[in-house]
This record gives structure tokens, C-alpha cells and sequence, in this order.
């Protein structure tokens, strides 16, 4: 089952068409990455899947349901960035959010507690987010958004401004969400953590749907591997016309191998040419190099059609 | 309905609990009363002594030392006396103390020339010479000359010279009370506690919903609450904030009043205590004015973008609340007349003003009546405009919404 559902949806501001007849579906108790660049139509479409605005057309689907009053306590929103009042005291502020959403005081501030310790945040439940860091404060508003423990939670850019320990404690935490059979969506341009924790994505550029599916289903699309070497001494080996692109740093060399060349044959002609090799990985492309491929500016034109 | 509960509470006991709310509640009373109460010790004591040097070629025996019997005591004033003989030319003798003037700021001299007691006026030179104290000294120098006149005449002054001072009692439908410039002084200042009280909170409410949008808590918020429910829950909750300091300055005002009256009593000045009644119909009025103000700001609010506030409403509002503060002169010197009934009769402004006129005379229960009636219709008004536009409002990021699209909101929302 679906946990969220868009169909053809719609949405245009002025004369900007901010998302454009997308579809996609959120299987229920998965984590689902939803990526693309900056002034994609990522947040836009966040927040009609959340109803503070409504599609031009099309249809939003929760749960099987249309996302109504009633039905907002089971769905959990961190928005991108901000969402906390600054002057008030955190412990407070987060009971607040968890009764807003239904919860009795004593169940919230249980849960609250719960919460902070879990995040390393107890000491500063008396302080106000103005008095954080920004780290700090983005913890404090993801608890804002799973205070009341919602079937569906709704994530923008959450990993944004976290040091890699609290990156960590973050992706644990929505990890055991999952396991939980809670169902989670989040928005991203930092393609590690989608390819460390999503179980599918949707790649949307300039408002339309550019690419969907599994992980696997991608990498299995856009096949091609690529050669990481690394060498010194004689570099004229990668004066080669069949390697489709060459990201050169110094020491070692990315090569992506088009169908015909063979990665022991690069390793041959660049020992033939004299170079020293002291390493030589064959690597699949990460999400990231598929990610620039299709959204990037030289071959977004040509290959931006190709969706699933 | 709970949802609206949760934010009263949670706006109410956040705004209550902040070290500014109990500063705001100590302070603003005493920047207010400060200077009020700083004019009226230092009219009725006096502030230092301040010595006049007299300059007397009066060559009357007897008369400096009854103006000095009079004045020192009951004023700031310790005269000391210079005689000047009858043949010095007096105006060259004052060339050396206009010196000590110009140089001493605190130095003043009084002239009693030649003929003082038929009719040739006294003079006062200073660099200031707009003393409170000074018309009480003119007093007391007629007083002696009258004295000695009298003395002359070979009548007893003690036996014809007895001044009074005139009583002045304001008659209404209350009965007669005796009213006075410490009266008005205290109207004055109930009035201003009421009147920065409403509308002062009521802008509290735009910065409120300005701070939400800003911080985009409102987008959270909209995915957990109504818009009508978050409106409402914002206009009660900071409204309890303000009754609450509007209480405690009641009841901090009860002692305080009970301590002037005394101590006014004692220098012949009656000070009347406020009605019960009349208190109570302030609290209506404070809190009536304030959910008028209030829901306007709050369309204030909900049409400001998150990086600018200013619109139609925030820029207007500001300048029309002041409108109670501008009369209230002419509202005190006639209560019930044409500027204190128009006032009275235009929502926005008929809270304030009537606390003043209920404050200073006694208007006719109808009219306090009708226009409590006129701001609750006002306000209904105003809260289902607000509500309107608020829904969509609160959710207007980057362009600033116009006139027309204000229109636009409320005809479709």
C-alpha cells in the first residue's frame, strides 16, 4: 500500500510553474528521498503533500486519504528551516507542538524528555533556540515533528547544517522509525545520505519528474562503471577518445567506461605507457554522479526526458 | 475549541513567565507616574530652599519681616533682607546683583521699591522665572502690605484679614464631589493605562503572528491547527497577559491612591476614590478596546510578508490609536461635550475615551451602554474579516499583497 500518492499534480505561482503533472507514490513503511537542485519544486511539493498549500491540480493522497484537519495528527512536518520561536524555553515550546497535535501535557513532556535525552539536548531544555546552535536548534525542531509519533513524517532538507555525529544520531533515529513500519519522506540535495537510507527517490529539475524508482532500479539503469585509478609518473594514457569523461585530480583519475572498454585494458595501456599504478577500483556510479548527469547543465537538455 | 485552549496556555504562561512582562509591569508605571508625581511633591513641598535676597527701600518698619513670617515655612523660599537707603539710586544698586544672577542660576532678588505700600509693584529678578512657588510668594507680599495697611488704620489684621481658598465641587448624577487638579491628574492616568494597555497589547498580537511567519512555526502550525483556532488562541492568550498587568496596576493603585488621598488631605487638597463600578466598566472597556485593536493587528499581521511588515493596516493603526491620546485634553476639559461624544460614539476610540469620561465626570449610563454594545459589534466585525483573510493570509510569503488583493482575499476565502 501507498502511503502518499500525487497524481498529475499541478501547482503554478504567478506565472512560475513551480511543479509540473507529477506523479509518484511513497510505499507505506519505506524511506523515500525525494531530490533535486536548488528551486526544483522540492519544498513546494513538501507542502501541498502537507496541505499548507493546495495543488492547481491533480490529486495529494495521505494515507489513502485527502490530508485534512483531522487527519494532521497522523503526519509529522519538520519544514526547511527555522520553525521554532526563538525566544521561548525548548522544553516548553516542544510540549506545546506535542499538544497542538493531541497529546495530554504529561504524555508530551514525558515524550519531550524522552526525546532530549536521546539527542544529547537535556542540558539546554531551559535555554531558547536563540541561545543554540544551529545544529542544536535543527535536533530541537525534529522533535517538534515527531513529538506524536505520526504514521507519516515529512522531512525538508533534514540533515541540512548537522555535524556528522549528530548526521549519525539522525539517520539512527529515522532508520528506527522505519523498523517501526513508520513511513518517511525527505527532501535532499546531499546524495550520501539518500543512498545510505532511501529505499526509493524521485529526482525532480524545474518542477517535472526527471527519474524515480528503487536504488537499484537506477544504478541497474545508468549501469555504466566507472575506474578509479590511481597512478604516478606517465599520464599520456588518458589521452584515449573512448573514455567517455575523465575527472582528473592529482595522483589518481576517475575514468567512466563506456560499453566497449574494457577497465583491464585502460590498466594495460597505462602500465604500457609507463605510468606507476598504485591503485585500481572499479566503482559503481553513485547517485551523485547520476544525480549531475541528468540535472547537470551540459546534458540536462538532451537527457532530461528520461524518466521511468 | 481545545486546540485554542493549548495555545491560550501556552501564549499566556510564556509571555507571563519572561523577566520583561514583570519589568514592563514594575517600570512603565513608574516612567509613567514619575514625572506627574515629581511636578506635584516638588509644587506641594517644594524642592531645596531657594534664598531671595530682598532689596527693600520700601522704609516701611514691619513689612519685610511679615512677607518672611508668610512665606518661610509654607514654601521653599528663606528671604534675607537688604535695606536700601531712601536717597541710593536703587537701579544702580541692582547692576551688581544682575552679576550674581547671570553667574548663579540658583540666585534670584525681589525689589521693594520706594512707595511699595501705595501701589508701586514689587519686582522679582531671576533666570527663571517661571516658578510655581512664585504666585504664592505675589500672595503673601499683598498680604503684608494689606497687613500693614490695616495696621495703619489702627485694625486688628488678625481679625479682618482671614484668606480663603476656593473649593471646587463637580455636580452629576453620582452627587457632588469635590474635584481638582489632583483629580484630573489622576483620570489622566488611569486613562493612560488603560489606553497603552489595549492598544499596546493589541500590536503585541501582530508581532506575534509576524514572528510565526518569519519563522516559518506558522507552517507547522497549519499542519496542526485551524487558522481561525490559531487567530483566536493568539488574541486571548496575549490578551490575558494584558488584563493580568492591567489587575495588578488596579490593585497596586488601591494603597497608592489611599496614600496621596492622606497625604494630599494634609495640604488641603481632596483627592476622590474611583467607584467600584467604574472600575469594573474599565475593565470592560480595557478589554474591549483590546480585541478591537488586536484583530486588527492581526490582519496587520497576516498580510505581512515574512521579510517586511508594512501594509495598510500597520501602517494606519499606529497613527489612528493615538487619536484617544491627542483629545484627551479636550475630552477633560468638557466631558460631555462634542469632541468626547464623537470619539465616543467611533469603536476604535469610544474604549478609551470613555474611561476618561468615566473617569473625570459621569456619563449617562446609555451611553456606556450603547457603546460597549457598538465595540462588540465592531469587534465581531473585525474578528470575521480577520478570520478571512488570516486563512490565507498567514501563508503570503515574498510579495507584498496590495489593496486589491486584501479585497480579493476576504470576497474568496
Amino acid at each position: 500500500m501507498a502511503a502518499i500518492v500525487l497524481r498529475n499534480v499541478t501547482k503554478q505561482f504567478g506565472g512560475l510553474l513551480a511543479v509540473r503533472n507529477l506523479t509518484f507514490e511513497v510505499p507505506e513503511g519505506s524511506i523515500f528521498g525525494l531530490l533535486g537542485p536548488n528551486g526544483a519544486g522540492k519544498t513546494t511539493t513538501i507542502r501541498m503533500i502537507v496541505n499548507i498549500i493546495a495543488p492547481d491540480s491533480g490529486e495529494v493522497l495521505v494515507l489513502d486519504h485527502r490530508v485534512t484537519r483531522h487527519f494532521q495528527r497522523r503526519i509529522g512536518y519538520l519544514p526547511e528551516e527555522r520553525g521554532l520561536y526563538n525566544k521561548r524555553k525548548i522544553r516548553d515550546q516542544l510540549i506545546f507542538f506535542g499538544r497542538l497535535k493531541g497529546l495530554t501535557r504529561e504524555e508530551a513532556g514525558r515524550r519531550v524528555d524522552d526525546w532530549l535525552d536521546r539527542f544529547e539536548l537535556s542540558q539546554y531544555k531551559k535555554m531558547t533556540p536563540g541561545e543554540l546552535s544551529k545544529g542544536m536548534r535543527h535536533k530541537v525542531q525534529f522533535i517538534a515533528a515527531a513529538i506524536h509519533d505520526p504514521d507519516v513524517l515529512i522531512l525538508d532538507e533534514p540533515f541540512s547544517g548537522l555535524d556528522p555525529v549528530s548526521v549519525s544520531l539522525l539517520k539512527g533515529v529515522i532508520l528506527e522509525l522505519k523498523q517501526r513500519g513508520r513511513t518517511i519522506i525527505f527532501s535532499t540535495h546531499q546524495m550520501e545520505q539518500v543512498e545510505q537510507m532511501c529505499d526509493e527517490v524521485c529526482l525532480i529539475n524545474r518542477g517535472t519528474k526527471v527519474l524515480a524508482g528503487t536504488l537499484y532500479e537506477i544504478k541497474q539503469r545508468f549501469k555504466h562503471k566507472s575506474l578509479l585509478l590511481g597512478y604516478s609518473g606517465n599520464d599520456s594514457f588518458l589521452g584515449n577518445e573512448s573514455f567517455s569523461r575523465v575527472n582528473k585530480n592529482p595522483g589518481h583519475v576517475e575514468i567512466v567506461l563506456d560499453d566497449l572498454m574494457d577497465a583491464q585494458k585502460v590498466l594495460l595501456r597505462a602500465l604500457t605507457s609507463g605510468a606507476v599504478i598504485h591503485h585500481f577500483q572499479m566503482v559503481e556510479p553513485t547517485l551523485n554522479d547520476i544525480f549531475i548527469e541528468i540535472v547537470g547543465e551540459k546534458n540536462g537538455k538532451d537527457k532530461g526526458d528520461r524518466s521511468v | 475549541m481545545e486546540k485554542i485552549k493549548v495555545i491560550v496556555a501556552f501564549e499566556y504562561i510564556s509571555r507571563v513567565r519572561k523577566l520583561s512582562f514583570l519589568l514592563a509591569t514594575i517600570i512603565t508605571p513608574v516612567l509613567m507616574l514619575l514625572p506627574i508625581a515629581l511636578s506635584l511633591v516638588f509644587t506641594i513641598f517644594g524642592s531645596s530652599k531657594s534664598r531671595i535676597m530682598v532689596l527693600d527701600q520700601s522704609d516701611v518698619p514691619g513689612l519685610f519681616e511679615s512677607i518672611k513670617k508668610k512665606t518661610e515655612g509654607t514654601t521653599k523660599y528663606t528671604l534675607s533682607q537688604v535695606v536700601v537707603a531712601p536717597d541710593q539710586n536703587i537701579d544702580q544698586f541692582r547692576l551688581r546683583f544682575n552679576h550674581e544672577v547671570e553667574n548663579d542660576s540658583g540666585k534670584a532678588y525681589l525689589v521693594l521699591r520706594r512707595g511699595t505700600l501705595d501701589g508701586v509693584s514689587p519686582e522679582y529678578y531671576a533666570s527663571g522665572v517661571s516658578d510655581l512657588g512664585l504666585e504664592a510668594l505675589a500672595r503673601n507680599i499683598n498680604l503684608a502690605i494689606i497687613d500693614q495697611k490695616l495696621a495703619q488704620a489702627g485694625l486688628d489684621p488678625g481679625k479682618y484679614l482671614k484668606p480663603l481658598t476656593m473649593k471646587t465641587i463637580k455636580v452629576s448624577s453620582a452627587g457632588e464631589r469635590p474635584e481638582g487638579i489632583a483629580n484630573i491628574a489622576a483620570s489622566f492616568i488611569i486613562f493612560l493605562f488603560t489606553f497603552f494597555g489595549m492598544f499596546g497589547y493589541g500590536a503585541q498580537v501582530m508581532g506575534g503572528i509576524v514572528e510565526e511567519k518569519y519563522t516559518r512555526i506558522i507552517e507547522v502550525m497549519v499542519s496542526s491547527a485551524r487558522p481561525f483556532e490559531m487567530m483566536m488562541g493568539k488574541l486571548i492568550g496575549i490578551g490575558l497577559v494584558g488584563l493580568t498587568q492591567y489587575l495588578i496596576w488596579m490593585i497596586a493603585a488601591v494603597p497608592i491612591l489611599f496614600i496621596s488621598r492622606s497625604v494630599l488631605a494634609t495640604k488641603g487638597i481632596t483627592l476622590n476614590s474611583i467607584p467600584i463600578g467604574s472600575s469594573f466598566c474599565f475593565v470592560i472597556y480595557f478589554v474591549l478596546g483590546y480585541f478591537l485593536s488586536a484583530s486588527l493587528y492581526a490582519i496587520g499581521g497576516a498580510l505581512a510578508t515574512d521579510h517586511e511588515s508594512g501594509n495598510i493596516v500597520t501602517r494606519f493603526m499606529p497613527i489612528l490609536s493615538m487619536v484617544p491620546l491627542f483629545s484627551a485634553g479636550a475630552v477633560i476639559q468638557n466631558p460631555n461635550g462634542s469632541i468626547a461624544l464623537t470619539l465616543s460614539a467611533i469603536p476604535l476610540f469610544s474604549a478609551a475615551t470613555m474611561v476618561l469620561r468615566m473617569a473625570i465626570s459621569s456619563p449617562p449610563l446609555w451611553q456606556i451602554i450603547l457603546s460597549m454594545l457598538m465595540i462588540v459589534t465592531a469587534i465581531g466585525g473585525v474578528i470575521w474579516v480577520a478570520a478571512k483573510i488570516y486563512r490565507l493570509g498567514i501563508l503570503i510569503y515574498g510579495k507584498k499583497p496590495g489593496l486589491r488583493e486584501i479585497v480579493r482575499l476576504v470576497r474568496y476565502a
